[in-house]
């Protein structure tokens, strides 16, 4: 589920069931690059079953198993454009719902496109029948040769003027239809079956309940079938009349109870009568309908687990991502567990229950006597519950030793299952925490090969780069037989952990992707400059190639990244005078101290637009690319190398002059520090403003600074 | 901080009617401008709403055929103008901007059937994340749509924090045309974008009427130059369901 907010989405969604969505939850997200997932960000979900899953994902990793989900061959990738807000990543993992949905929903039948309604897709208006009922009744009509001509014009004529708002507008409630005027007695149930229809568009349920009860002995078999199917939905839509709010938002626990059971009854009788009638798919979603709006959570959860279980084309009108979507926001948004007697419906509310998180998205931990107590519900599948428990004694009860003795102890060989997978993979992540890293290790490689099914080998190969960058084998990642492929792995390791030996290595290897090669180039040369290393600066920036010829409109993409920084010929905005990059670093490397060339340098830093540059800013330490890493000396930040310049008593004349002028405008113009470093309270923005005001007043920075931030 | 607090203070003192300066967290009570969003349960304070954006659908971008309209929140509202002159706006929530005519007639029809059930809708607003390279296609398709609504139905944009002073200055230009306003969104999901002030402070360049859309529970605090800034109109506030709830 994207969020507990989501509880009611599809409030009014479907007379015919719910429609695939995301609500509020797409909004723009960052990758967290781990396995140990217990937050729902929508663009980090891992192929083994996790609280940090997206419920629908976890769901569907369980149909996939149960075979009630299939997926299919991957179409074109999407652009970086239809992929926008969600990230576009080299590799398979994490991924996002859609990118596992993609995979799952089959490509829309053609011409499927052609909408003709008036309603949106899921809008919850009785009225988005009317088009479907109209054909369906000239259908009807034509079957019947005994209807007069003249009764068959006048009833076509009065199903074509049939064109309900249900505006539900108590200050205008529409007139009534003037009766048709037809002859025959089939005419006649026919004209009673538009009356019907017309009061139960209009809102009027009472005179269209009396309609088609009065039609269910019909010898007209469709009239027959129709109306007892209009007799459920009459009732439904009664039942949920009075339930709406003034902003059309629907007030769960105000549905009628009598018009509910009365709904209930209908599409039962129906069904019964009519298993494959044309209006069973319909009726077995309403029937989940009336379970939700009356709240019974029991009976929803079965009807849920019979349509997950009918795979059946025809067995119901709503495809399989769809009724994902479906039994994420009715059914597992708001359930009490007890009532949930489905094993693979209760572990994915099990799951989202083992997530840690606060404000908005909240969500009421299960204990471990709750889980134990669900213990029958999986007699059938044990596997399922011992991964359950594993989990929550690694999640929920940091005790990753008992999660291990809980988890199978030999790998496979054949391909996995995904909850196979997650039994594997969930062994491994405890056994990185129990502090065994070796046996970690020797299981991320031996499962590797068995990883076949979609996204697995690249969760795998986040689970070895981890392990390599923390124990040590960084070098292995980029040995020649590596089964570390993906790019973003790759990159994210190169610009935060390596040294500067194993970037040079890359720098120059001959196997490398040319990204891989610039990128390693341009952290070496970015990090030896900016952390001291000026002798080993120059001497590698022999590895720099030529510079591309100019942009031009038929070649505008840039090799990436950009080595023009390291060609800095020391020229900027503010009239503090530099030599080129490559003299400053030559001074440096003389005289790593002297002021005048350290203001150069952090000139090239702020010149050059790298400020907050990723490769200075790393990530979490739990995170891939969290570790310390291996090349030392620190991030480089602005501000902090202006004070460390201003505390120097040596630094005097004009270089003080730029660098109290500098510190100020890294609080222009919003009062944040953009600089990056430690930031400094207001006082001191004043006092380096004063005192660049009053001991360098004919400087032009200080004319030129006219306030502080 | 403390000098972006003062001046929220003297922005409230200055002009007691703009709402909800007060710096820190963002308590809905303290504004007048809401969303209300697909599954967050309505609240109190909408009693005394002047404007409320609701979303009612999504533009979706399936990898095969045509876009689709699906319906998102509830059945068609009945509110009143009331005593704050509530003004209503129907928001669709765009993935992609390839839309078909079938689209564009169901956006119209239930505009039509809002006004026809008495609802005081002012305009629709689209919610589209537009990359800010993208501004000017954006601009072109915005064009497209207003030429299709009545012209007693405004048409409002959201807009993201990057467009004020990364957004090619043209292009901005071109929506002011457009659209009627722009409201600006400093959150990403349920947080408040670090470093929002930064963006605020280049909000010079916008020429079109803006409004602020906050996150409720969020942090906000007015930068100094807002209330001076003749562009803008006020905030919105992003309703969410309370910690616990369902």
């Amino acid at each position: 589920m994207p969020r507990k907010l989501l509880a009611l989405l599809f409030l009014a969604a479907g007379l015919l069931g719910a429609a695939p969505a995301w609500a509020s939850g797409d909004f723009t997200c960052s990758v967290a690059w781990k396995l140990k997932l217990t937050e729902l960000s929508n663009c980090d979900n891992q192929p083994f079953l996790s609280p940090g899953n997206d419920s629908r994902v976890n769901l569907q990793l369980l149909l996939l198993d149960a075979g009630k989900a299939r997926l299919h061959a991957p179409g074109p990738a999407r652009t970086a454009d239809q992929r926008y807000p969600d990230p576009v990543l080299a590799g398979p993992s994490p991924f996002t719902l859609q990118d596992i949905d993609d995979l799952i929903a089959p490509p829309p039948a053609p011409g499927s496109g052609d909408d003709s309604s008036d309603h949106a897709d899921g809008e919850g208006s009785r009225c988005d029948s009317n088009m479907a009922g109209a054909e369906a009744f000239n259908v009807a009509l034509a079957a019947s040769p005994n209807l007069p001509a003249a009764d068959r014009q006048a009833l076509t004529d009065a199903r074509a003027a049939l064109r309900p708002s249900c505006a539900d507008d108590p200050k205008a409630p529409p007139a009534d239809a003037p009766p048709v005027s037809v002859k025959s007695a089939l005419g006649k149930q026919f004209a009673a079956y538009l009356a019907g229809a017309q009061a139960f568009y209009d809102g009027r349920y009472d005179v269209a309940a009396q309609a088609f009860a009065g039609l269910q002995t019909s010898p007209q078999p469709w009239l027959k079938e129709v109306a007892r199917y209009m007799l459920g939905r009459t009732a439904l839509n009664r039942a949920q009349a009075a339930s709406f709010d003034q902003y059309g938002e629907l007030q769960p626990g105000k549905a009628d109870a009598k018009a509910l059971a009365e709904a209930d009854t209908a599409f039962g009788a129906y069904l019964r009568d009519y298993p494959n009638g044309a209006y069973a798919a319909s009726a077995r979603g309403l029937l989940r309908r009336a379970a939700w709006l009356g709240g019974r959570t029991g009976d929803l959860a079965r009807q849920f687990a019979l349509a997950f279980a009918d795979t059946d084309p025809g067995a119901r009108n709503v495809d399989e991502v769809s009724l994902v979507q479906e039994a994420d926001s009715k059914l597992l948004a708001g359930a009490d567990p007890a009532s949930l007697h489905e094993p693979m419906l209760l572990a994915v509310f099990d799951l989202l229950h083992m997530r840690t998180s606060d404000g908005a998205d909240a969500v009421k931990p299960i204990d471990r006597a709750a889980l134990e107590a669900q213990r029958p519900v999986f007699a059938g599948q044990p596997d399922l519950f011992s991964y359950l428990e594993a989990a929550h004694a690694f999640y929920d009860e940091k005790a990753p030793a008992a999660a291990v003795a809980l988890l199978p102890a030999t790998s496979p060989t054949a391909p996995m299952s995904y909850l196979g997978f997650s039994r594997q993979v969930l062994r491994g992540l405890a056994l990185e925490e129990t502090g065994d890293r070796a046996a970690a290790h020797a299981l991320w490689l031996s499962l590797m090969p068995a990883a076949r099914p979609p996204f697995q080998h690249a969760a795998l190969e986040l689970a070895l780069a981890m392990n390599d960058e923390r124990g040590g084998g960084l070098a292995q990642v980029f040995a020649a037989a590596s089964p570390i492929t993906d790019a973003d792995l790759r990159e994210i390791l190169l610009r935060n952990a390596a040294g500067p030996a194993l970037l040079r290595q890359q720098a120059k290897s001959a196997t490398a992707p040319e990204h891989e090669r610039r990128l390693a180039l341009y952290t070496l040369l970015y990090k030896q400059v900016t952390r001291g290393r000026y002798q080993d600066f120059l001497g590698d920036l022999a590895l720099l190639p030529p510079p591309p010829p100019p942009a031009t409109g038929d070649n505008p993409t840039a090799p990436d990244p950009d080595f023009s920084p390291f060609r800095w010929d020391g020229k900027s905005d503010d009239g503090f005078v530099c030599p080129p990059l490559r003299q400053i670093a030559g001074a440096l490397a003389r005289d790593p101290r002297a002021p005048a060339n350290l203001v150069c340098l952090s000139e090239f830093v702020r010149v050059s637009g790298v400020d907050g540059d990723r490769i200075d800013a790393a990530p979490p330490a739990d995170e891939l690319g969290g570790a310390p890493s291996q090349f030392t000396g620190g991030p480089y930040w602005r501000l902090d190398r202006y004070q460390a310049l201003l505390a120097d008593p040596k630094t005097q004349g004009t270089v003080r002059a730029y660098l109290l002028y500098r510190a100020v405008r890294c609080y222009a113009s919003s009062g944040a520090n953009h600089c990056g470093g430690k930031d400094v309270d207001k006082a001191q923005r004043k006092a380096w403003f004063e005192t660049l005001k009053k001991d360098f007043a004919g400087s032009a920075w200080a004319q030129q600074l006219k306030y502080y931030w | 901080m403390r000098l972006a607090l003062t001046c929220a203070l003297a922005l409230l003192l200055a002009s007691p009617a703009a709402a909800g300066a007060r710096p820190g967290v963002v308590d809905a009570a303290d504004y007048d401008g809401f969303w209300l969003w697909a599954g967050v349960a309505p609240q109190p304070v909408l009693a005394r709403a002047a404007s409320l954006y609701m979303l009612r659908g999504q533009v979706s971008a399936p990898k095969v055929g045509p876009a689709r309209l699906i319906a998102q929140g509830g059945s068609t509202p009945h509110l009143q103008a009331g005593v704050t002159g509530l003004q209503v706006w129907i928001v669709y929530r765009a993935h992609t901007l390839d839309w078909t005519p079938a689209i564009y007639a169901q956006i119209l029809a239930e505009l039509a059937r809002w006004r026809a059930a008495g609802d005081p809708v002012v305009g629709i607003q689209i919610d589209f994340d537009a990359h800010t390279r993208h501004l000017a296609d954006y601009a072109r398709f915005l064009s497209g749509l207003r030429a299709r609504l009545p012209a007693t139905c405004k048409l409002s944009i959201t807009g993201l924090l990057d467009w004020s002073s990364q957004g090619d200055p043209t292009a901005l230009d071109a929506l002011s045309g457009v659209v009627d306003e722009v409201v600006l969104q400093t959150y990403q999901g349920r947080h408040t974008i670090p470093g929002y002030e930064t963006y605020l402070a280049r909000l010079g360049r916008m020429k079109l009427p803006f409004k602020i859309g906050l996150v409720e529970g969020g942090a906000w605090t007015a930068p100094a130059s807002l209330a001076s800034n003749p562009w803008f109109r006020g905030y919105v506030v992003f309703l969410t369901n309370p910690v616990g709830g369902r």
